[in-house]
C-alpha cells in the first residue's frame, strides 16, 4: 500500500472541499476502503497527522469504514460476504461450493466530512 | 456560524491517477500502439517472457521495451541484444509506476512507430496492482517456486489483470505446486481472466501466450477509429 501517497491525496481533496465549501476547520474525514484492498491502517493515521500538520485537517480524525468483498456463487447464485481480510481461501457460505465470483471489495474512496 | 456540517466527496483515491491513464490508453489507441503492462514479483520470469515474446512476435510487430524492475540495467541490456529498442525508467526505488512515469518513458521511447510496447513492471505484487498505468491490456507472472496460495495473499493484484501466466512449469514435479487450485482461486476474482501454464527456459506453450497477445494486439489495433 502507498498510505504516504494515498493521505497526501486524501489531505489535498479534504482542503479543496473545506475551500470550497468555506470550512474553517475539518473534524472527520470517512475513508471507504474494500478489504481487499488491505491499507495498514496505523501507518495512515501516522502519515495523515504529518502530512496535515498546520492545516485546518491537522485535528481531522480518520474514521475507516470497511467494504465487505462479496461473492456470488455461481451454483446457487447465493451472496456471501467477507467483512474482513483473512488470507483464507472464498468459498459460498449457503452450498459451500468454491465457485464464487467476486463482484465487490475493490473500491477505496474518500466518502464525506464533517466540518465547521 | 461554527456550525457543524457533513460534506460529500465519494472521490476515489486514484481518481487523478486513472484520469491520466485513460488519456494515455487513449493516445496509444489512436497511434496504434499496444501497450502491455507485466507484472510479477522478482524473479518470476518477466524478462525471460518478454524476451520469448520478442521471439515470437518479432517479426510480425515493431517491439519496444520499457524496463522498470529494480536494478534492471542488466535486464535492459539482455533485451536491446535482441536488437529491441530499450528505455531503462529510473523509478528511484519505487515500488510502481504510475500513468505520469509510464507516460515520461513512452516519450523517451518514441511510440510513433511502435505496434507493442511492453512494460517490465517493478518486481512487486501489492504497490503495481493499484495504479493503472495507461496500458492496453495487463498481465501478471507467477512462478511455481512461489506457490500456489498467492491469489489468497495478494487478491487485488489477481483481480485487476486481464492474463495469468504460470511459469516455470518445468520444476513443477520439484514443488508442491497445485496449478488446478490456483487458477480456481484466480477464478475467484477474476472469472474470466485467461491462464497459460508455460517455462520461458524451455519455451514449452510460450506460443500459447504469444497468441492471446497477438489477438489482443490485433483486436486494439482494429478497434481503433
Ligand atoms: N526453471 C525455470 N527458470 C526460469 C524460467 N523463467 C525464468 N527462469 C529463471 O528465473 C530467474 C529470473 O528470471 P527473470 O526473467 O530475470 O525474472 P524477472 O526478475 O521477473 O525479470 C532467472 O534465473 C531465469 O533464468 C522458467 O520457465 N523455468
Ligand atoms: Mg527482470
Ligand atoms: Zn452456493
Amino acid at each position: 500500500m502507498h498510505e504516504l501517497g494515498i493521505m497526501e491525496t486524501v489531505l489535498d481533496t479534504a482542503l479543496e472541499f473545506a475551500k470550497d465549501n468555506n470550512a474553517t476547520e475539518i473534524k472527520e474525514i470517512h475513508l471507504l476502503t474494500g478489504i481487499i484492498f488491505g491499507i495498514h491502517q496505523e501507518y495512515a493515521e501516522l502519515f495523515f497527522r504529518m502530512v496535515s500538520k498546520d492545516t485546518i485537517a491537522q485535528n481531522a480524525k480518520i474514521v475507516f469504514e470497511s467494504v465487505p468483498a462479496c461473492f456470488i456463487c455461481t451454483e446457487c447464485k447465493g451472496k456471501t460476504e467477507y467483512p474482513a481480510f483473512s488470507e483464507k481461501e472464498f468459498y459460498c457460505k449457503h452450498c459451500g461450493s468454491k465457485k464464487v465470483t467476486m463482484v465487490s471489495g475493490r473500491e477505496f474512496r474518500i466518502q464525506n466530512m464533517v466540518v465547521v | 456560524m461554527d456550525e457543524i456540517r457533513i460534506i460529500e466527496i465519494k472521490k476515489s483515491v486514484y481518481e487523478n491517477n486513472d484520469r491520466e491513464a485513460d488519456k494515455l490508453r487513449q493516445q496509444l489507441r489512436e497511434e496504434k500502439t499496444f501497450l502491455l503492462n507485466l507484472m510479477s514479483s522478482p524473479g518470476s520470469g518477466k524478462t525471460s517472457l518478454v524476451l520469448r515474446t520478442i521471439e515470437a512476435l518479432g517479426q510480425e510487430f515493431k517491439i519496444g521495451v520499457l524496463e522498470a524492475d529494480i536494478d534492471s540495467a542488466v535486464d535492459a541490456q539482455t533485451v536491446a541484444r535482441t536488437g529491441t529498442q530499450v528505455v531503462q525508467l529510473h523509478t528511484g526505488g519505487m515500488c510502481h509506476l504510475d500513468a505520469g512515469m509510464t507516460l515520461r518513458g513512452l516519450q523517451e521511447l518514441g511510440t510513433r512507430d511502435l505496434d507493442l510496447v511492453i512494460l517490465e513492471n517493478v518486481g512487486n505484487l501489492v504497490c503495481p496492482a493499484e495504479f493503472d498505468t495507461g496500458a492496453s491490456k495487463s498481465a501478471m507472472i507467477l512462478s511455481v517456486p512461489e506457490g500456489d496460495d498467492k491469489p489468497l495473499k495478494y487478491p487485488l493484484m489477481f483481480s485487476e489483470v486481464d492474463a495469468l501466466v504460470l511459469n516455470k512449469i518445468d520444476v513443477l514435479p520439484y514443488f508442491d505446486f497445485d496449478t488446478d487450485a490456483v487458477e480456481e482461486r484466480a477464478r475467484r476474482l477474476n472469472p474470466n481472466i485467461p491462464i497459460f501454464a508455460v517455462s520461458a527456459k524451455t519455451g514449452q506453450h510460450t506460443e500459447r501466450w504469444a497468441d492471446w497477445l497477438r489477438g489482443e494486439i490485433r483486436a486494439w489495433n482494429s478497434d481503433a477509429c
